[in-house]
């Protein structure tokens, strides 16, 4: 499950939408460490934290 | 004739005796620098008319005319009374407009009027076009750097096909372009931008439009910027997202996800 992925399955709401327009900016660096959360200002929804994101990892 | 006007009596010079008295009927004679292989000088910019070899200074020890040397050439002076005894000698001395066939400064020119160059202009200046060699897979949603890893040219290996970034070791302006076709799972865009990020971070944007899942399979954005770079450190890469189901920045060859760059000025 990409990042994004996780992001969408803890905030369905997000689905559809443009992230960075929504204050949320993901990142690939293409140096082989993956997805990264580069920037999380979103007005409502709170940062998800690694135990969320790692917890969707055995789903 | 291209000649120039001599740094040695060229224009009204006055010769003495030790004694200060004027060196009439004085003789100057000219050679080639080096040599005793007489060289012909000429009495004015038109290099048309050549001074006598030797030239004879009149009663008041000047010369005649005017002395203009052939540019590129160096020359030997020698000095005589009118008895024939030597003065002095003086050797490899060119006109003050002589062109050089090489120049080394060592520090800065500083050039009030125009500069005409009729052969090649500065060298090394860098420029480098590089495009992505294969699809490159991405995540939705997700700011990506382009694997830009197969080279066009690049004239100074100034830009790395294994960081994917341009840093060039001249300091200056440089026009960078850069072009990614987003494409993916068809009738699924909803958009794609691209980015030209300078040290890591967003310097200028673009999208290729915004499709509302329109019944395309990808998209083509290009960016194109005027960007300073010191030099040193500073340095550029492109970057993009494409937002879609199974998103790629398609590769393959040069014109399909690109990008390139060169030094326009300092």
């Amino acid at each position: 499950m990409t990042l994004y992925e996780k992001i969408i399955t803890l905030y369905p709401e997000l689905k559809n939408e443009a992230f960075f327009s929504n204050g949320i900016t993901l990142r690939n660096d293409s140096d082989g460490k993956g997805d990264y959360i580069y920037i999380w200002e979103h007005a409502t929804l709170p940062r998800p934290t690694k135990e969320q994101l790692d917890a969707l990892d055995n789903k | 004739m291209s000649v120039s006007l001599s740094l040695f009596a060229g224009a009204g010079q006055q010769f003495f005796t030790d004694n200060g008295v004027p060196l009439a009927g004085g003789l100057v004679y000219t050679y080639a620098a080096g040599t005793t292989t007489p060289q012909a000088t000429y009495t004015a910019s038109t290099g048309s008319v050549a001074n006598s070899n030797p030239i004879v200074l009149d009663s008041a020890g000047r010369v005649p005319y005017e002395i203009w040397l052939t540019n590129n050439v160096s020359y030997k002076f020698i000095v005589k009374d009118s008895t024939f005894v030597q003065i002095g000698s003086y050797d490899n001395l060119t006109g003050q407009g002589t062109v050089l066939s090489d120049l080394y400064v060592g520090g800065n020119v500083t050039i009030s009027g125009n500069l005409t160059v009729t052969g090649s202009t500065i060298q090394n200046r860098p420029s480098f076009s590089a495009y992505l060699a294969a699809n490159q897979s991405v995540t939705t949603n997700t700011v990506t750097k382009v694997t830009i890893n197969t080279e066009e040219w690049d004239t100074n290996t100034n830009f790395d096909t294994t960081t994917y970034r341009f840093q060039p070791t001249i300091a200056g302006y440089y026009q960078i372009n850069g072009g990614i076709y987003a494409t993916g799972v068809a009738n699924t865009q909803s958009a794609a931008y691209v980015y030209i990020y300078k040290n890591g971070t967003a310097y200028k944007g673009a999208s290729s439009g915004l499709y509302s899942y329109s019944s395309i399979s990808g998209a083509n954005g290009v960016i194109a910027s005027v960007v300073y770079l010191n030099g040193t450190s500073d340095y550029v890469e492109l970057w993009g997202i494409n937002i879609q189901t199974g998103p790629v920045f398609g590769g393959g060859n040069t014109g399909l996800t690109y990008f390139n760059g060169a030094y326009i000025s300092a």
